[in-house]
């Protein structure tokens, strides 16, 4: 069996047609290199003109994902698709964890924004005057020099101070859970309405006394537990 | 046999026993696994919880350091 392609009119065996169904015995009038070729010249253009119809370039109509895939994002106030590199980075934290991530203005838009806020309060004769003596008199005592000039002399006092620093700071998420939780048995009753009370009102006695409470809680949880199972 | 007498005249006494039967308690959990036991030791912790409220409420009342003169009578 022979047929001849529509768009290269060549004849061609059977077998270089597609199957459009094999229930009618039908197959595609052009040949399988053809019908790739028309295919996929017809997509490019129906994407681009999908393109061009749905995702303006000035538009917020881009996702998030596509801004990132693409390497471009859209001003919050300019509107204009821009490249990562016309924005800055912005540093974010959510529960101690740090963020980094693009400001939603481009540079341009901030810097302009800055300078119209600047406008009304730009520094006076007398600031600068004063900013001046304070340069030089900061410049004298090399402030900043003379602080790397002590760290770098007295290593062993920072490190002291610094794990002394880390170790209250452990010990102040350590226990930040029971404050809370005595916090919340100390409102739940009207006693204490009116009075400011802080964590550290807290003794140590009280934190140790519902940290076990605590504990022996969850163990008496874990017991019944495992009671259940058996 | 001689017995030991426990000191309660202070609430920071109160609050130390109290802390003690509540350890104790929670030991003897550990051994035999009976909720009776862990129950009453939650109860001696929740005392020594209770008292040390007290203390801090009267502490915020009153602006004084934490004795309370009529538990000391």
């Amino acid at each position: 069996m022979e047929k001849t392609c529509k768009d290269c009119k060549e004849v061609k065996g059977i077998d270089c047609f597609a199957w459009v169904s094999h229930k009618r015995n039908l197959r595609q009038p052009r040949c399988k290199p053809c019908h790739i070729l028309r295919n996929g010249a017809y997509q490019k253009a129906y994407s681009a003109m999908y393109h061009k119809k749905n995702y303006r370039p000035s538009g917020r109509s881009l996702n998030k994902k596509q801004q990132e895939i693409a390497g471009e994002k859209v001003c919050i106030t300019c509107n204009i698709l821009k490249p990562f590199s016309l924005y800055s980075l912005s540093t974010t934290r959510y529960k101690g964890v740090k963020k980094i991530s693009l400001r939603n203005q481009c540079t341009e838009c901030i810097n302009k924004h800055v300078r119209e806020y600047l406008k009304d309060k730009r520094p006076t004769i007398e600031f600068k005057a004063r900013y001046k003596i304070y340069s030089a008199k900061y410049r004298k005592s090399s402030g900043c020099a003379a602080s790397k000039r002590w760290k770098n002399n007295n290593r062993e006092k920072l490190r002291i101070c610094t794990n002394k620093r880390d170790a209250e700071r452990r010990l102040y998420l350590l226990d930040t859970y029971v404050k809370q939780s005595l916090y919340a048995t100390f409102k739940k009753t009207n006693d204490c309405k009116g009075l400011d009370i802080k964590f550290s009102d807290f003794t140590p006695e009280i934190i140790d006394a519902q940290r076990k409470n605590l504990i022996l809680k969850r163990k008496i949880k874990a017991y019944e537990k495992d009671k259940n199972k058996d | 046999m001689k017995k030991t007498k426990i000191k309660t005249k202070t609430i920071t006494d109160v609050i130390k026993v109290t802390k003690d039967i509540g350890d104790t308690l929670a030991n003897a959990f550990d051994d035999t696994n009976d909720i009776k036991v862990a129950t009453a030791s939650l109860d001696a912790y929740r005392t020594a919880i209770l008292g040390s409220k007290t203390q801090l409420i009267y502490k915020k009342l009153t602006g004084k350091p934490g004795t309370i003169p009529f538990l000391e009578d």
